[in-house]
């Protein structure tokens, strides 16, 4: 049984890399749709008391997610495979080790830290959600945030993606474990119109580059509608 | 039983212990209130500096005691309370 493919209505896109992508369509740069970075992640925007508790992965997320946000409330749906399995891995560690947990890694890492995070630092109490779906996170996040917007298509959906790669003894072999994020705000009218391809596990590609690999224009299981 | 440290040490302990990136010794004074209107510390940090000071100076903080708020008030309280009940170093670093 085949579906129409889902179509997503984009006001504009952001994705941070931690290393700079081999793909050269992923190369760092801004074209007014999408702003796509590398390096140092930008969130000084963030107060100095909050920003210390930030993680490598909330970092991406908040650097992108800022970049597309519109100003006031926004709805949010972020999506992540892993979430904050550096923080998860070290409490493990600690109660393995019969030792004492740390509060703050605690508290920071359940899967909507960052929704969580993001809502405190703006003020913003607009509903969100989290999402975790395996390898295809992306994919699944992004079809929580088009039924949001769907439901309500009078102001956009924020949409949040982010993944690290797994600590050790987890480590992920595949390349799908680098750490970035994107972010998609979800709205019309719309500046480009994304067709989503079902979930494919054997595309050797994570979901998330080819949404950015058809942004930029180059051939993708995704595509510009 | 006490253990002696020096208020740099103490503001060093604080720093590394609660990930205080943008923060030197040098920015917290010796009185300063450390939580709330001072440092700006909230209670996720007390928890987590009280657990912190256990391991590290095997302090024996007893939860019940009346004073235990004004023992964490600023960095020169915290020296004399692990001057007072500290026990040491579990792990190295002096």
């Amino acid at each position: 049984m085949t579906y129409a493919p889902l179509v997503l209505p984009l006001l504009r896109a952001a994705a941070w890399f931690g290393e700079e992508p081999a793909d050269p369509l992923l190369a760092p740069g801004a074209d007014g749709f999408l702003d796509l970075a590398c390096g140092e992640p930008d969130v000084a925007f963030v107060d100095r008391q909050l920003r210390r508790r930030l993680s490598p992965l909330a970092r991406a997320c908040f650097h992108c997610a800022h970049r597309v946000a519109p100003a006031g409330d926004v709805r949010m749906v972020f999506a992540s495979r892993h979430g904050e399995a550096d923080r998860t891995v070290a409490i493990l560690r600690d109660l393995a080790l019969e030792a004492e947990v740390s509060p703050t890694l605690f508290s920071m890492s359940v899967h909507n830290s960052v929704p969580g995070l993001w809502s405190i630092i703006n003020g913003d109490r607009a509903p969100f959600s989290a999402v975790a779906a395996g390898a295809g996170s992306f994919g699944w996040g992004l079809v929580e945030a088009l039924a949001a917007f769907t439901a309500d298509p009078s102001a956009p959906v924020l949409y949040v993606y982010g993944d690290d790669r797994l600590p050790d003894p987890w480590a992920d072999p595949a390349p799908r474990g680098l750490l970035h994020a994107v972010a998609l705000l979800v709205g019309t009218p719309a500046a480009r119109r994304l067709a989503m391809p079902g979930e494919d596990p054997a595309d050797p590609l994570p979901q998330s580059l080819g949404c950015l690999r058809a942004l930029r224009g180059g051939p993708s299981s995704w595509q510009l509608a | 039983m006490g253990m002696v440290i020096t208020p740099l040490e103490m503001k060093q302990f604080i720093i590394a212990t609660l990930g205080l990136e943008d923060l030197t010794p040098e920015a917290i004074g010796d009185d300063e209130p450390l939580f709330a209107e001072g440092l700006g510390l909230d209670s996720i940090d007390a928890l987590e500096l009280g657990i912190a000071l256990r391991k590290r100076f095997q302090v024996q903080a007893a939860e019940q005691d009346p004073d235990l708020k004004e023992h964490f008030r600023t960095v020169r309280s915290l020296v004399a309370f692990v001057a007072r009940n500290g026990q040491g170093p579990l792990e190295a670093g002096t």
